[in-house]
């Protein structure tokens, strides 16, 4: 029931005749697919992490000097989906807008509506909203492996301004 | 009053329409003529501000804008409904966004048109969603009605009904523009028609004005459009000689 009612205020912002069960199924599927995509990342950083030892018989022994890649460098690509579904969201906003061209000129009911945000409102509403669960859920995941990174190795083999180099890298340099 | 004074509009610097000045009154029907590309569509699309244009376009004295838009239906060819949506999801939309939407004027259209509620429109006949079309605009609740060639692809039994209905059931106050090219049959429906051409209002003329020259609208709209008669016998004529 509660989904049911939850369906019916997603409608509300999606163009008539979009189905808002499908739509929300098509971008958890996308979110579980990307998010799923990144546990490539803490296995990347296991990796690396294990390529700092040597062993000598039960004993791992660190190398002298030895250090870990960024974890820039570890991570970054393996969010290459959020990235894809930022710009899967643009095209469901253009898509949106050209539904209302498909089949028949249902725009014209739109324009020229009282509330004259309507189809704004309907066309742009949930993409915004889905790229910014996007961009919240990959800063989540990302916060989560820098979290396992930095505890996982040792703080000599840490490169010094990881925060800074990960934020210039992800803002391109605006700070 | 819906008034039009000095429209013009362009479509890539070339004139659809020049000069148009127009006033619609309310309770008249109008009919809107003109050969193909004489700019009745655009005038239409002008009036709902779905085109930009140069001119003012009026509604009792404010220009028209979110305010005073619901007091303007349109009914298109082309359609202007949701394909995906059925008639009461239709009606339950126009309610919330119309406020003047006329509840019992639809039941008694869907009823008389025996169209079903639960289908969706992508489903239905032509000549069923171009019945719904126009129920939709009938039933918004305003003062001025547009009809674009509504009944493109309806036939003859269908139409008539749609007039006879029509005629039944408009208010004193609302107001129908009807753009088509059955002159014929809406001769008797229409009380005023205007005729475009050459981009602008060539004539405007009620059929009272008609019935006292005792001139038929066709005839009249020939007469406007400089309709030469003769052509087909000449261009038959010239085949002839050639062969």
């Amino acid at each position: 029931m509660k989904l049911d009612s939850f369906y019916k205020k997603l409608a509300r912002f999606l163009p008539l005749g979009i189905e808002a069960r499908t739509t929300f199924h098509q971008l958890c599927t996308a979110y579980a697919i990307a998010a799923g995509f990144t546990l490539a990342a803490p296995l990347s950083i296991l990796g690396q992490y294990n390529n700092l030892f040597y062993r000598e018989g039960d004993k791992k022994i660190l190398y002298e000097g030895m250090m870990m890649p960024m974890f820039e460098i570890l991570v970054s690509h393996w969010f290459v989906l959020f990235g894809a579904i930022l710009l899967g969201c643009i095209a469901m906003a253009v898509l949106f807008y050209l539904h209302h061209r498909q089949d028949s000129m249902s725009i014209y009911t739109m324009r020229r509506l009282p509330r004259r945000r309507e189809l704004h409102i309907r066309c742009l509403t949930v993409p915004i909203a889905a790229a910014l669960v996007a961009i919240l859920l990959a800063m989540t995941l990302m916060a989560v492996y820098y979290a396992f990174y930095m505890w996982l190795v040792p703080p000599q083999c840490i490169t010094p301004g990881q925060l800074r180099f990960l934020i210039n890298e992800l803002t391109g340099g605006i700070f | 009053m819906l008034e039009i004074k000095n429209l013009r509009k362009t479509y890539n610097g070339r004139p659809a329409l020049e000069n148009v000045h127009l006033t619609l009154g309310p309770g008249e029907i109008i009919g809107l003529f003109g050969g193909n590309g004489a700019g009745k569509t655009t005038l239409m699309k002008c009036i709902l501000k779905l085109l930009r244009y140069e001119g003012g376009i009026y509604l009792d004295g404010e220009e028209i804008g979110p305010k005073n838009i619901a007091r303007i239906s349109f009914a298109t060819s082309e359609h202007s409904f949701f394909p995906a949506l059925n008639a009461r999801e239709h009606r339950d939309f126009y309610a919330l966004h119309f406020p003047k939407w006329n509840d019992k004027r639809f039941h008694a259209l869907m009823d008389f048109f025996s169209l079903p509620y639960d289908r969706a429109l992508r489903a239905m006949s032509t000549g069923q969603k171009n019945q719904f079309e126009v129920i939709l605009a009938l039933c918004q609740g305003a003062d001025y009605i547009l009809m674009d060639e509504p009944f493109a692809g309806n036939d003859i039994f269908n139409r008539e009904d749609f007039y006879k209905v029509l005629l039944g059931i408009l208010e004193p106050n609302e107001t129908i523009l009807l753009s088509t090219h059955l002159i014929e049959e809406v001769e008797h429906f229409v009380t005023r028609a205007v005729i475009l051409k050459d981009r602008t209002v060539a004539a405007d003329v009620t059929t009272d004005e008609l019935d006292e020259q005792n001139l038929s609208l066709t005839d009249y709209i020939k007469q406007t459009y400089a309709y030469r008669s003769d052509r087909v016998l000449d261009a038959l004529e010239k085949l002839d000689r050639k062969e």
